[in-house]
């Protein structure tokens, strides 16, 4: 073994193990963080689960004032969810994370999720394992390529902790921070994932975040329901991602000494708010828990879908540190737990336990706003721990997302880092995006195909009657060989008896098939004029040719990206 | 950085995970030894207001279970709804535990009763089977009993006679020797129509508890409905010594007590007797004929059959004992005129006065078993 080889080797196990030590602090880290929730919760508001209501009010509106104040002068990068910045760190920063902003995200979103901000705390936990492993990664002097994956790596430990669900956390991770899902780069957020979730576990017990109650279809008609479920879950994430992207830049857009004051005004709001409807303050965990277990009328949970989402609107546009998913979840579990109520009235016999339907919502949501449909699915099969809830979710999701997708083509967290002025590669485009195969650029092999086996003189026949300069010649054996129409007419001139197969020069492998991607196809046509498209099951089956200038038609032919923060 | 210093720091970092790990056990074991002390309060708190104040309790009770999930807060906040009229979320929390625990007695109850307050009767029968077979933290006898015992009457609410008693017959066997219980189980069979079980069961309970009042009054109107006259009086004469009795049983006393006094075929009575009594038989139906008159025109009995009845009662009235005691059979002739009168309907001759009750009692006595 020489020795790069051995050094590769040892940076990719320095990596793996790396990995194990982020997963462990990072699940060290979100316990102490969500202990410091609880904390403050208790210290601001009081044990009471509804706060009395002076507390109610002013807390949220006095901690506005000093989340801001640290927001502003001290933790700048501690905005917002945290998602985006750990993107940053990895395709802007190389992987690096201020250890301050790590400190800073910590203090104040306890502080703001505490006071009953309507803000989560998994974003803000993955941006706390993000900034941790970034840290880390600089202390190891990680190499550069190593450093900026090892962020991405932490934000999913700081997630699955945060879930204590490790197969969300690794899915959201790949799906929406990092895109692709190479082997070194998987095993490494697999095993953080795993170690801070057994850590976590280790502290704070095994608990499920909800307790899921039994699911069971009532009639294969109700998936008609969550087919509906998807489409108003779509339409209710279209209102909130447009309610956020509107207001947040006309906020930022007022002068700066209003920044001190608008996570105060949007507490104020809200403890006015949760004077009528308590649920709408902080997580609200313990609601969907209630709202799962069937009690609250489906007028109620309606009511508070709607308020909650223009709450941690509120929140978030003005600047507030905490996260989107647990309001997503919240949103989710109230809307889907309102269409069963509604359900019920209608077809009463055939419709399931509500828990189900706030199971369901809770992955529409998330798949509608976030725009991560894979994570959504398996993040309530993993949550509820019920695989027959798929099926709903599939529909709801799916139909949720596209509804999202079509009315509202940029997904949150993309138009947040434009907003930002960070133009952050979006993995849901990159799935989306249009990949060119080697079908659609090759040119027929029509009428420039010789056989090997026939004579020079009866190839040069052959040859006049078509326009071609050069010919792919048929070696036997799935070989396959060129010849210039120049070359062939002096050989044929001067010897048109032999047989063309002596004569041609064959085109080294590998051939090309009609599936493979465009950028593949560039590197094996490299230097060569053009390269055979076989068939995949018989590959002395010439399907057509593919040179340079067909892959540059295609490309040319394509209208370019349109900027889509237009 | 070169490996062998990367080693170090890995090594570092590793070692610097003992007081990182020390530190959070700290921090995360007050954490939770505050949240235990809080659902602690909350729960004494949702105690002291469960009964007084059920809306609070409701609220005490959700904070004490934001604090620490305890199925006991659960079931108590259930029973804080159901004070509080909540009844929908009363069930909802009950459904949450029976989901975590489906054969739990004391839920299972919880939700039998909720069923019977929804009158919904297959839910209401499911749940209190359950949790007649379910598992019971303590006392799971009289559990199973009171469930048992509140399905039957259910049941009987609901007209399933057939099923209640089938209920009630299932847990005959295991009564303790509590008079009481027993004659509770006994007054249910009696409501399912199951008079003989219930005389069984009013007689144990007397076994158990001799000269237990409520017993003896309903063993006497189980008596007195069976015909069997002389018993119904013994017991309801107990009963009345011993405490009182309601209007009904003093009625059905009453009532006993002519049949015992009229009639005149009991085998214990001389001729004379029988003839005297015969005689006071004639003297009721008399009476009980004169009433008719002014109801007459009303009654839908043809004239001529009254007038019949009342040629045939004349020719009684002039019946004396010793004719009667001469020729038993003029016994038999005139009580079958006096149950004529007897049977004459209340709309033709105003409601039966207690002795004609009770000639209405033996005319039915001797249908039953003609000579």
């Amino acid at each position: 073994m020489n020795r790069p080889r051995i050094a590769s080797l040892r940076e990719e196990q320095l990596f793996l193990a790396i990995s194990v030590i982020v997963g462990v602090y990072s699940g060290l880290a979100v316990a102490c963080f969500r202990v410091a929730i609880e904390w403050f919760r208790l210290r601001a508001l009081g044990s009471a689960l509804v706060p009395a209501w002076p507390r109610i009010v002013l807390v949220p509106a006095a901690v506005g004032i000093a989340i801001a104040l640290l927001v502003v002068r001290f933790f700048p990068a501690a905005r917002g969810s945290g998602v985006n910045q750990t993107k940053a760190a990895l395709y802007i920063y190389d992987g690096y994370i201020a250890f301050r902003t790590v400190l800073g995200k910590f203090l104040t979103s306890a502080l703001a999720i505490g006071s009953g901000q309507s803000l989560g705390p998994e974003d803000p936990s993955l941006q706390i394992g993000a900034g941790l492993a970034s840290a880390l990664g600089r202390l190891l002097g990680l190499s550069r390529s190593r450093s900026r994956y090892i962020a991405p790596v932490g934000a999913a430990a700081g997630l699955a902790a945060a879930f204590n669900a490790p197969i969300t956390a690794v899915l959201f991770v790949i799906e929406e921070v990092i895109g692709r899902w190479t082997a070194g780069v998987l095993g490494a957020v697999v095993l953080a994932a795993v170690s801070s979730v057994v850590t976590e576990q280790w502290f704070l017990g095994d608990e499920p975040l909800f307790r899921v109650p039994r699911y069971h279809l009532a009639h294969s008609s109700e998936l008609l329901a969550y087919a509906a479920l998807g489409l108003v879950g779509g339409a209710v994430s279209l209102l909130f991602v447009r309610l956020v992207a509107s207001l947040r830049p006309r906020l930022r857009a007022l002068p700066p000494w209003t920044w001190y004051l608008q996570p105060a005004v949007a507490g104020a709001i809200i403890g006015v708010v949760a004077l009528r409807f308590p649920q709408v303050m902080g997580a609200g965990y313990e609601y969907i828990d209630q709202a799962m277990h069937d009690q609250f009328g489906w007028r109620l949970l309606a009511a508070l879908c709607l308020l909650k989402l223009s709450t941690t609107t509120l929140s978030f546009v003005t600047g507030t540190p905490g996260g989107l998913f647990a309001p997503t979840l919240f949103m989710g579990a109230m809307l889907g737990g309102a269409v069963c109520g509604i359900e019920r009235h209608i077809a009463p016999a055939a419709t399931g336990p509500i828990g189900a339907y706030a199971l369901v919502g809770m992955g529409t949501m998330f798949a509608g706003i976030l725009r991560a449909p894979m994570t959504s699915v398996f993040m309530i099969v993993e949550v509820s721990g019920n695989y027959s809830i798929v099926l709903p979710l599939m529909i709801s999701n799916t139909i949720a997302y596209l509804v999202s997708r079509r009315f509202q083509r940029m997904g949150l967290f993309d138009l947040l880092g434009r907003q930002d002025g960070t133009d952050l590669p979006s993995m849901e485009e990159e799935r989306e995006a249009d990949i060119h195969a080697v079908e659609d650029a090759m040119r027929s092999a029509e009428g420039t195909t010789l056989n090997g086996e026939e004579t020079i003189g009866r190839a040069v026949e052959r040859a006049d009657q078509v326009s071609s300069d050069f010919f792919v010649v048929n070696l036997g054996d799935a070989t396959w060989g060129g010849i210039s129409r120049s070359e062939l007419v002096a050989i044929g001139h001067a010897d048109g008896e032999r047989m063309l197969r002596t004569v041609a020069a064959p085109i080294a492998r590998p051939y090309l098939y009609p599936d493979q991607s465009m950028e593949y196809a560039l590197r094996v046509l490299h230097e060569r004029p053009f390269v055979p498209v076989v068939h995949r099951a018989d590959a002395s089956r010439l399907l057509g040719l593919l040179a340079l200038e067909d892959v540059l038609r295609v490309y040319r032919a394509d209208t370019p990206p349109a900027d889509l923060a237009n | 950085m070169a490996f062998g210093s990367r080693r170090v720091v890995l090594g570092g970092l590793v070692v610097a995970l003992l007081p990182a790990f020390a530190f959070t056990y700290l921090i995360v074991s007050r954490y939770k030894d505050e949240r235990q002390q809080l659902a602690v309060e909350w729960r004494s708190r949702g105690t002291v207001d469960l009964s007084s104040r059920p809306a609070v309790a409701v609220a005490d009770y959700e904070t004490a279970l934001s604090y620490a999930d305890d199925p006991d807060d659960r079931f108590e906040l259930s029973q804080a709804l159901v004070n509080a009229g909540r009844y929908t979320e009363a069930k909802a929390q009950l459904l949450t535990l029976w989901t975590e625990e489906p054969g739990n007695g004391r839920v299972n109850l919880q939700l039998g009763r909720l069923a019977v307050h929804a009158g919904d009767e297959a839910d209401a029968v499911r749940y209190y089977h359950a949790a007649i077979d379910g598992a019971w933290d303590s006392g799971a006898p009289a559990a199973r009993r009171t469930a048992r015992i509140e399905l039957a009457r259910f049941l009987l609410h609901n007209g399933q006679n057939i099923r209640a008693q089938a209920e009630l017959i299932a847990m005959i066997d295991d009564l303790p020797p509590d008079a009481a219980l027993i004659t509770d189980v006994g007054s249910l069979l009696v409501d399912a129509g199951a008079d003989a079980r219930a005389m069984s069961l009013f007689q144990r309970a007397l076994t158990v508890r001799p000269g237990y009042a409520r017993a003896e009054r309903l063993a006497g109107g189980v008596a007195f409905r069976s015909g069997n006259y002389s018993l119904a009086h013994t017991y309801l004469v107990d009963a009345s010594k011993a405490e009182g009795l309601d209007p009904v049983s003093e009625d059905t006393l009453a009532v006993a007590t002519q049949v015992l006094t009229l009639d005149p075929t009991q085998p214990h009575l001389t001729m004379r007797e029988r003839a005297v009594r015969t005689l006071a038989c004639i003297a009721v139906a008399q009476r009980r004929l004169a009433g008719c008159s002014a109801a007459a025109d009303r009654s839908k009995s043809p004239d001529e059959d009254l007038g019949e009845i009342k040629d045939h009662l004349e020719n009684l009235d002039k019946l004396r004992d010793r004719e009667l005691v001469r020729d038993p059979d003029l016994i038999d002739t005139a009580m079958a005129t006096v149950f004529q009168v007897a049977a004459l309907p209340a709309s033709a001759c105003g409601p039966p006065s207690t002795d004609v009750r009770a000639l209405q009692l033996l005319a039915g006595q001797r249908r039953a078993s003609p000579r």
